[in-house]
Formats: C-alpha cells, structure tokens, sequence
C-alpha cells in the first residue's frame, strides 16, 4: 500500500521516476508475452503524443474562455455565462458548431495551399509540445538542442501563413499572409537574441537545464530588459493586439483566414490560442524557472506561471489601441533588435569579468 | 528514442489536422452554389486574380531575416560553450561579430532598407 502511495506521490511530485517505472513494468510484461520491445515503445510514443494532443484540445478551450471573460470584464462586461457554470463550456459549444459547419472551399482556390495552411499552422504548434517541460520528468523529450528546435519549428508557422494567403487567392487574404509573415519574421530576431542571452546565462540548450540552472527568483531579475522585449516580440509574433495587423478587421476583413470556415477556420483559431499559451509557458520557462516552486506539484506551478505571462499577455492586448504598420515593422528593426544585440554583449561582458 | 518521439508527434499533428477536417466533412451540410463559392471581395464582384505583384519591402525584409537568422545559428554554439572557455579570447571573437553585423544593420538603416513606406 505505501509503495502504492509513493507512486502516485512521485507521479505529482517525480513524474520522470514514475514514468520510469511504468516504463520498465510494461516491458517487464510486454516481455512475458514475448512481444518484441519496439512495438512496446512505439505504443508509448504514441500515448505521449496523444497526451499532447489532449492536452491541446483541453487547454485551448480553456484558454479562449479564459481570454474572453478577460476582454469582458476589462470593458465592464459580463463575457459568456450561459452555458455551463459562468459560461465555462461556451467554446466547447463554439467548437461542435466549427465541427458541423459547412467547410467551404471557393473556387478560385488552390487546393492543395489553401489545405496545407492550416496543416502547417497547427503542425508546428503541435510540435512544440514535444520538448515543453510540464514538471518534473513530465517532457516528451529533452532536446539537447530544445530552444533550436522551437525557434525551427515555431519558423515553419509562416510557411503556413504564406500557403493559407497565397493559396486563397484573395487579396485581403494575400495581403494579410504577406504583412504576418513579414512581422513574425521580423520580431523573430529579438526573440531569438533573447533566447541566445538565456542559454548564455545558463550555458545549455535543454530546456530542463535552463529550469535548473535559474536561481529561485528566476531569471527575470537577471535580465527585465530580456523579459520586457520577449513580451512584445511574443504578443508580435502571434498575432495579437496591439500588433494584430495582419488580421485588422478594419481594413482587411480578417486577413489570411477571411476564406476559410469550418474546421480548417477552427485549426486557425485553434493554434493561434495554443501559440500564445506556448509563448506564456516558454517565459514561464526562460524567466520564471519553469515547474520550480514550493509545495504544490510542478505540474500546477508550471501551469501558474505561464497562465500568469499568458495573463499579461492578455492585458496588453485588451489594453492598448492597434498600431501602425509602418511604426510596427520599424519598431522591431530599430529599437528593439538594437536593445537585445546590446542586453547580448552587456551580458557576455558581465558573465566574464564577474 | 528521442528522435523517435519526434516523429510520432509528427504523425500525430498530421492525424489530428486530417481528421478534424474529416470529421467536419462527414458532418457538414453539401449544398455548394455559385454564389457562395466565389471569392469574397465585401460583396462586390471580384476583379481578376489576386496572385498580384505586391510590394518588393516584404522581400528586403525576408531578406534581413535571413541574416539574422544565420547569425544566431552561429551565435548559439558560441553561448553554450560561453561559460565553459576561460579566456577573454570567446568574448572579443563574438563582440567583433556582432559589431559587422551591427554595420551591416547600420547599412541597412541608412540605405533605407528599414523604412516602411
């Protein structure tokens, strides 16, 4: 019975130790049954992946209602409060919508961008999972080249944009795809000099040693200028207010997504809140030291923390009017790549005369 | 094993997309007419094709990330080992690098490459 107890207690606290265990279990069985081992291991791959892909489904519904009743309540209103307790299960109302909706494919389309954009799109987003850091030994895979591997990855998000813009053959829809691509490009850069500023700080591309190697307080005490301009160049790089111009209602109905419907829309929609949960979980990690915390399991400080940048987030957007395009692109190249090239050098200066 | 769950990601992402676009094609009304299937251009007729020309900027910008791009892909390896090199040989290397590419942006500015017009 207490081995019992200090399973599940590891499975909260030591999830790795855990997964070990059920791991080394399933082959010990799998083994009685002389099956080859492999297929054992494909099965678990798979389990893990599924796990990603419902924890995507969860969170995203989660995330948007958590983002409406936000918008609501900064503008004195109420936010969805019908169905279900204060409104919780109106995206997942929203979703069955989405699912039984007519997907219509115009005819002036190509067919095959104007399918691979949503696929792309999600693709990489779903790809990040792989080496995000939950909890303690609660990670599909520890890269050695993790923060590569999510700038790559999280790159192949504009190839989409650009097939789902071009392949409309719309113009609002071209317009949009070329003006988010030319803005997620451009504010890539700061994020990518931030990010090379943490491995400096920490000396490793694996995430998990990123988390262990930040001091209590995180790393946000280290380097506020680094933490401000991975804010702006996220809420950039995904799209949102103030920086919503490839979508901006006013003058480009809703940019690259103005021809999709149905579940393909959803798939934009979709990736577009799991993007801003990743952005709010990559400062949990990079700044906040990710799952580290007192008491409560790691997997609910994890949670706290990139719910509290997704947070932040959130109130930029609902708090400042939309800039414009020019001031936009401008800002990235002259002000902020600046800023992170100087955070850069001021603090390889400082790790080596300290 | 690693790189084997990346792979099963992989195909998981592509099964997920597919389906939940099956899905919606199992479940949804077909009723396609002319109207609904024409480009929208805010209820008016649509005029021509819209694979135009559009403006070179997004090009010179493409362009500038490319060179940033690279840079941090050299710059990366530089920061894992940063620690571990005594010396000040790795940081004046690195400070020399990002003062061409420093140039090069200053370039860049003064040619007007920045400017979005």
């Amino acid at each position: 019975m207490t081995a019992f107890m200090q399973f599940l207690k590891d499975l909260l606290y030591d999830s790795g130790k855990a997964f070990g265990l059920i791991y080394d279990g399933g082959h010990k069985i799998w083994a009685g049954f002389n099956l080859p081992p492999l297929t054992l291991d494909i099965i678990f791959l798979l389990i893990a992946a599924a796990c990603a892909a419902a924890f995507i489904a969860i969170n995203a519904l989660f995330i948007i209602w958590f983002e409406r009743k936000i918008s609501a309540r900064m503008q004195l209103r109420r936010g969805p409060n019908r169905v279900g307790i204060f409104g919780i299960f109106q995206t997942v109302a929203d979703t069955i919508k989405l699912l039984i909706k007519e997907d219509i494919t115009p005819k002036a389309v190509d067919k095959l961008a104007f399918f691979l954009g949503p696929l792309l799109v999600m693709t990489s987003t779903f790809m990040v999972f792989l080496v995000m850091p939950f909890g303690k030994g609660l990670i599909a895979a520890d890269l050695n080249i993790g923060v590569i591997y999510i700038l790559a990855v999280t790159g192949l998000t504009v190839l989409g944009l650009l097939c789902a813009g071009w392949g409309s053959n719309n113009k609002y829809s071209l317009i949009g795809g070329m003006r988010s691509a030319a803005q997620i490009v451009s504010y890539e850069i700061p994020n990518v000099l931030v990010m090379l500023t943490i491995v400096l700080l920490s000396g490793s591309m694996k995430l998990g040693d990123i988390i262990a190697a930040q001091p209590t307080v995180g790393y946000v005490w280290m380097q506020p200028v680094a933490f401000i301009i991975f804010l702006i160049a996220s809420n950039a790089e995904i799209n949102r207010g103030p920086f919503d111009l490839p979508e901006a209602e006013s003058e480009l109905v809703s940019g690259f997504i103005t021809e999709y419907s149905g579940m393909k829309f959803a798939f934009f929609f979709l990736a577009e809140y799991t993007n801003l949960f990743i952005a709010g979980a990559l400062g949990a990690v990079l700044f906040l030291g990710g799952w580290t915390g007192p008491v409560l399991p790691p997997f609910m400080w994890f949670m706290i923390k990139s719910y509290f940048v997704v947070f932040l987030l959130m109130w930029i957007r609902w708090t400042f009017p939309r800039i414009r395009v020019d001031h936009l692109m401008e800002f990235a190249w002259k002000v902020l790549i600046p800023i992170a090239l100087l955070n850069l050098v001021v603090t390889a200066f400082v790790i080596k005369f300290h | 094993m690693e790189y084997g769950m990346l792979l099963a990601f992989l195909v998981f992402a592509l099964i997920f997309v597919v389906g939940g676009v099956a899905a919606n094609w199992l479940l949804m009304p077909h009723k396609p007419n002319a109207t609904k299937n024409s480009t929208y251009e805010c209820g008016v007729e649509p005029i021509s094709d819209a694979n135009i020309r559009y403006n070179i900027r997004f090009y010179v910008y493409a362009l500038m990330y490319v060179v940033f791009a690279v840079e941090a892909v050299f710059l990366f390896p530089w920061a894992v080992v940063f620690k571990e090199i005594p010396g000040l040989m790795p940081l004046f290397e690195a400070v020399l690098f990002i003062l061409i590419l420093v140039l090069a942006l200053a370039y860049a500015w003064k040619k007007g490459a920045l400017k979005w017009d």
